[in-house]
């Protein structure tokens, strides 16, 4: 909630509202009983500090029930807000500014936890929703993340293996999302192509369709798949060079590259800062031969977008955490309150004095 | 009227039609085979109109209030777009490469207000019987927009071109619907430039009724339905306007009309939270 002109009319109740409850409040201060939780206005003072937080509190289970027309989102989140930091005046005027017992500063910890958490909160979102959109920006739902990761890293295996050959490894995840991505891709013309694109990039690919009457197969060459794919012919010296150089980009990419990109990888990996990754590749530009410069442009691009992966990560835990006190915090909240009414009924003489 | 008289354009096409091979059966679709949805269009001679205005006073005062409230709406639409600095802005190439000319309830969600709560889409779930959200927070971006992908009431529907059984068209309020007897040719989905119609599956395959079958007759073959077009219906049966709106808690997500909101600064839908937007 970006505050903003919008919150004006907002702003003058709450203020308007704190006024009255000053003024009132000096009233009764002054008067010969003095201040008590107990006493009518103190109860009065008390009840509306409540019916406030009550209020604010509903916010949650408004959005339980999206589509009852009972006030827009932002109405309700505008009045959590001002009400919500309004309650804190008055339940400090219906304890006339005293701690008081267990029960009651366990209330006073968790009313100051809600509300610095909130204004922790409030202040983020002032903040970070810029900067996810200008820092990521390839943003993905977070809810996305595992299924953009395979994805990259099934393209990848693909990328990798067309000029190193097969590889073997287990990929599981990757292999979940082959038949997705290779339909986005218009790849698959009959419903055998998943298994033969599979197959030429996994060593131990497993049997995705029932198994077709077996055919003749071409006689393996030997050779990397590039060098079969239309590379110019060269001399046997030239492709060993290449076969080696291929050997390091496989190297590369399963020792560095695709564990960076599955969705555990680690924020300490060499390749999540862009200068380091940067000099990674360029390393790997002047090792490899030109042939295999457009693979890293490749590869780096899908660094490139991990990398973003793990910054819109980050900036939603940030943009979402203090969630996980400020909720719980209030839920205990209702149970302190719960138990501070049931002690003051006991104690409260019913005897009001003004 | 706004060709004839020379000034902006503000109709929108309600359906389209195609031309009767004149022997009273449609002409059908090349490449589906369909036959497309009937049009009706009752055509008033002038004279005749002219006559009816005549005789009776109460039509020629309900005509000649309709003729002023266009008159007055077109003269403001223009006088608007003439003194308004704001219009002086050019539209880009982008803006038109992304078609967002085309709409008039298209959805923006502002990405500097926006906190990726997903409010939006839980309450586009929650706000049809099937369960199927119709607004995915995917698509390209415009400024600070993000153009998410779901209907934006493209004031010239491609997608209702050719509907081989007439299952969608544009409801009251100028809505886009896909009416229960869709059969799932995704025709409509794969027309949409926007990717805003969904196909989805049906957990039960419907298939014709025993009634049904009586009257098919038993040679004749019937493939059962498997899935059916889903399209954003701006909750069109809910008072307040599109849930997706009204359960933004962080006033991200909007419904504007895209001509009047980047070049002209006007808003359709997006409530303020203002205390008086409540009443």
């Amino acid at each position: 909630m970006i505050l903003d002109r919008s919150h004006c009319r907002w702003l003058q109740v709450t203020l308007g509202i704190l006024a009255a409850g000053l003024a009132s409040y000096a009233w009764y201060a002054s008067g010969p009983s003095g201040v008590s939780g107990g006493s009518l206005p103190g109860l009065i003072f008390g009840i509306v500090g409540t019916a406030m937080l009550v209020f604010a509190g509903l916010l949650s289970a408004r959005r339980q029930v999206p589509n009852w027309r009972i006030g827009s989102a932002q109405f309700w989140l505008k009045g959590h807000i001002w009400l919500g930091l309004l309650s804190v005046a008055f339940i400090l005027f219906h304890s006339g500014f005293r701690l008081g017992g267990m029960v009651e500063i366990g209330l006073w910890l968790s009313i100051a936890t809600i509300v610095l958490s909130g204004v922790v909160g409030l202040a983020l979102q002032q903040v970070l929703p810029r900067l996810l959109t200008t820092s990521v920006p390839n943003e993905t739902f977070i809810d996305q993340l595992s299924y953009q990761c395979a994805s990259m890293q099934f393209l990848a295996d693909k990328l990798v293996s067309e000029f190193t050959g097969k590889i073997d490894i287990s990929a599981v995840a990757a292999i979940g999302v082959a038949e997705d991505v290779a339909r986005q891709r218009k790849w698959l013309k009959r419903p055998s192509d998943l298994q033969k694109i599979v197959s030429a990039i996994y060593e131990n690919a497993p049997q995705l369709l029932p198994e077709e009457p077996a055919r003749p197969k071409p006689k393996p060459s030997g050779k990397p798949s590039a060098l079969l794919a239309g590379q110019p012919e060269s001399s046997p010296e030239a492709t060993k060079r290449v076969v080696i150089r291929t050997e390091e980009l496989k190297t590369f990419y399963l020792k560095l590259v695709r564990p960076f990109l599955s969705i555990s990888s680690k924020r300490e990996s060499l390749l999540i800062q862009s200068e380091r990754r940067r000099s990674a590749f360029n390393q790997m530009r002047v090792d490899l031969p030109s042939e295999l410069h457009d693979v890293l442009d490749q590869l780096e691009q899908f660094c490139d977008q991990r990398s973003q992966m793990h910054r819109l990560k980050r900036i939603h835990v940030w943009l979402h955490g203090w969630l996980f006190v400020h909720v719980p915090v209030s839920a205990s909240l209702l149970v302190l309150f719960v138990l501070h009414i049931v002690i003051s009924l006991r104690v409260v003489p019913w005897e009001w004095s003004w | 009227m706004g060709v004839v008289l020379d000034l902006p354009r503000n109709a929108t096409c309600v359906a389209y039609d195609h031309p009767d091979s004149g022997f009273h059966q449609r002409i059908p679709d090349s490449r589906t085979g369909g036959v497309p949805s009937r049009v009706e269009l009752v055509k008033i001679p002038q004279d005749a109109l002219r006559a009816l205005m005549k005789s009776s006073p109460l039509v020629k005062s309900s005509i000649d209030a309709t003729i002023r409230q266009r008159q007055e709406g077109t003269r403001q639409q223009t006088q608007r777009f003439a003194i308004d600095p704001a219009s002086q802005r050019q539209r880009t190439p982008r803006f038109d490469e992304l078609g967002l000319v085309q709409g008039q309830q298209l959805m923006l969600i502002d990405l500097d207000r926006c906190t990726r709560c997903g409010a939006c889409v839980d309450a586009c779930v929650a706000a049809h019987d099937d369960g199927n959200t119709r607004l995915y927070l995917d698509g390209p971006r415009y400024e600070n927009y993000l153009v998410p992908l779901t209907c934006r009431k493209c004031l010239d529907p491609v997608c209702m071109i050719g509907c081989p059984v007439g299952a969608i068209n544009r409801g009251n309020s100028g809505e886009i619907q896909v009416r229960d007897w869709c059969i799932g040719c995704r025709l409509c989905a794969d027309q949409c430039p926007y990717g805003s119609i969904q196909m989805n599956h049906l957990s039960v395959p419907v298939e014709p009724d025993e009634q049904q079958w009586r009257l098919l007759g038993p040679d004749v073959e019937v493939k059962a339905v498997i899935s059916r077009a889903v399209v954003c219906d701006m909750c069109s049966s809910l008072p307040g306007g599109p849930s997706c709106v009204y359960s933004c808690p962080h006033e991200a997500a909007i419904r504007v009309d895209s001509k009047g909101f980047f070049f002209d600064s006007v808003e359709i839908s997006g409530g303020t939270g203002s205390l008086e937007s409540v009443s």
